[in-house]
């Protein structure tokens, strides 16, 4: 009997949907521009069975991924789960078989796998098209192939062998420069190791280097950047052990006193040369760009003081701290040319921002100059008697890192935003040409919409009105039509039984 | 029988919790969560929460709630100009 009662949401907008869904021709608002073709693909995910314990955090849900096929501007949605092991476990069991976040020692005996940790992933987190193919992303297992177009589970991939970290992360990066993806693995070799496991493939799917290197200590290795000349990842804060999860816990806890470690590791070495700069603790869940500027490298990304997930406890067991968790966009300052391990970090503008930042990907790694991504601006309206008593993600933002200009797209007043992207208007236009979307939750009418901003400008062009409530999202990604193999018609040709 | 009684179904009890839902759903503290043995000793004041539109159960209260509205009312104004005789002929299949 499936009962959601004592789950995290039994009833209202964030309440578990469990339906999979096909919108042909969707209500439109304004008009889609001409020259968008292509999906806006969405992972996220909610619950099939309630959790089996309610401390469990909601990066366990099941994953779901959805697409806006858009092309002459119609849209098409569809949404399916991803049906990894996990899932369909579940569903032949009737119930909620696995335990806490990445914690076999708590799941069922029946499904523990603790050598294959990886076989209880839920693929919620981010989408991923490279090579003509898209995929469910999440960081405890292999990417899991996902048809473009019937979105239907074609499993998980390894690149024909050549892939052997047990995991991958959910945000690889494209090099705009070669087309290599770059991608990694972290407690690449089983859980809670200190392995980090770095790849560069080629579009055509083959491993062109593999790097290994040890971490400082095992955390979460969610979020890279990547410059011409270097790899450079953070470990910060959350902190596991075996120990940790024999116990029956989270994956993750939160150590206010861990410092927090850069790495930076030459792209074209074989990691002897990693260089480990060390700071004061903070959080860099998610980042912006890197470049290289002469010996130095420039990182920039939203970065907290402190845990921003509340569902992943402190490890002293102290309350969480929602002023700590709030991220403004800094600049970290690495010089190669000495062989201090500190950096400089300034402090680009105060303003609390989310931190689901991006950038115009074909900056990626380069210098750039604008920054994309959402707040919760309190000088906008909120109908709270339509909306209810909520903080709002009202805005989209465009800022400069070059002039620290901010220009914002205000979404409405029963609104809230999830992460944004941006989509160059042509191949070839100037960086910041082009155009934002995103989905937002209307909270009044119960229902989701996708919003399309023009980037320069920060007004909407149309909105797209889906008549539900849609799965929340992790990320979501743009892919134009001559990234991924996406057909114009949502429906394959009919072959079955006509009158004469 | 008022327009708004074809809404006071036998209630079992979960739809007397969906009921309350609005409530629940404001962040007041949980008093239904199952217990498990797995409790840090510093878990109080059990709240549904919500993280980037994510529902979760903050243990130490902390989070950031989400406040279900009170009711559709975009048609209140509607309904409340037409008599029940005129809402069933006009709605019929409801």
């Amino acid at each position: 009997m499936v009962d959601f009662t004592n789950g995290p949401a039994p009833a209202g907008f964030m309440s578990p949907e469990r339906f999979e869904a096909d919108i042909f021709d969707c209500e439109v608002e304004g008009t889609i521009p001409k020259d968008l073709n292509g999906a806006f693909v969405r992972v996220g995910g909610e619950w099939l069975y309630p959790p089996s314990r309610p401390d469990d955090s909601p990066f366990s849900t099941d994953g779901f991924i959805s697409s806006f096929r858009i092309r002459d501007g119609i849209v098409d949605f569809r949404g399916r789960w991803v049906q990894t092991p996990r899932f369909r476990n579940n569903l032949a069991a009737r119930k909620q078989l696995y335990g806490v976040y990445r914690n076999p020692y708590t799941h069922d005996p029946s499904v523990r796998d603790l050598d294959k940790p990886y076989l209880a992933t839920v693929a919620n987190t981010s989408p991923l098209a490279f090579g003509g193919k898209l995929y469910a992303l999440k960081e405890d297992a292999h990417p899991y192939e996902i048809d473009p177009n019937t979105l239907e589970t074609l499993g998980p991939w390894d690149f024909n062998g050549q892939y052997k970290a047990q995991t991958f992360s959910a945000h690889p990066k494209i090099d705009p420069v070669s087309g290599d993806m770059v991608c990694y693995g972290y407690e690449a070799t089983g859980m809670c190791t200190d392995d980090l496991w770095i790849y560069t493939i080629s579009p055509d799917g083959n491993v062109k280097s593999e790097v290994r290197v040890k971490v400082p200590y095992v955390s979460t290795l969610h979020d890279m950047v990547l410059t011409q000349k270097y790899f450079i990842f953070p470990v910060y804060g959350y902190v596991t052990s075996l120990e940790r999860l024999r116990e029956g816990h989270l994956h993750w806890a939160f150590d206010k006193t861990a410092p927090t470690y850069w790495g930076i590791i030459r792209r074209d070495g074989d990691g002897s040369d990693a260089r480990w700069f060390r700071g004061p603790t903070s959080v860099v869940m998610h980042t912006i760009n890197a470049f290289d500027d002469g010996d130095k490298v420039i990182v920039d990304a939203p970065i907290s003081d402190g845990n921003p997930f509340p569902f992943f406890p402190q490890l002293d067991g102290s309350p969480w701290d929602p002023v700590a968790a709030q991220h403004t966009i800094r600049r970290l300052t690495f010089d190669m040319a000495y062989n201090s391990d500190s950096y400089t970090v300034d402090i680009l503008d105060p303003t609390n921002v989310v931190d689901l930042a991006r950038v115009d990907d074909r900056y990626n790694s380069i210098p750039y100059r604008y920054v994309y991504s959402s707040m919760a601006d309190p000088s906008q309206p909120f109908d709270r008697e339509r909306a209810g008593n909520n903080r709002a993600v009202n805005t989209y933002f465009r800022f400069d890192v070059q002039t620290r200009e901010w220009r914002k797209y205000f979404v409405g007043d029963t609104h809230s935003l999830q992460e944004v992207t941006f989509i160059p208007r042509s191949a070839d236009a100037p960086e910041g040409v082009g155009y934002l979307i995103g989905t937002a939750s209307n909270f009044a009418d119960m229902r989701t919409e996708l919003v399309i901003v023009d980037a320069e400008e920060m007004n909407e062009l149309a909105r797209v009105y889906l008549p539900f409530r849609h799965t929340p999202q992790v990320h979501a990604r743009w892919y134009s039509n001559t990234e991924l193999p996406l057909q114009d018609s949502p429906l394959p040709p009919y072959t079955g039984r006509r009158q004469a | 029988m008022s327009k708004s009684d074809k809404h006071n179904l036998p209630a079992p009890g979960r739809r007397d919790f969906l009921k309350g839902a609005g409530v629940l759903t404001t962040g007041a503290p949980l008093q239904v969560l199952g217990s498990t043995s797995q409790e840090p000793d510093n878990w109080q004041q059990p709240r549904r929460c919500v993280f980037q539109q994510m529902p979760y159960v903050s243990f130490d209260g902390t989070g950031e709630s989400y406040s279900a509205p009170a009711g559709n009312k975009s048609t209140r104004e509607y309904l409340d100009s037409i008599s029940r005789e005129e809402y069933l002929r006009r709605h019929w299949f409801i």
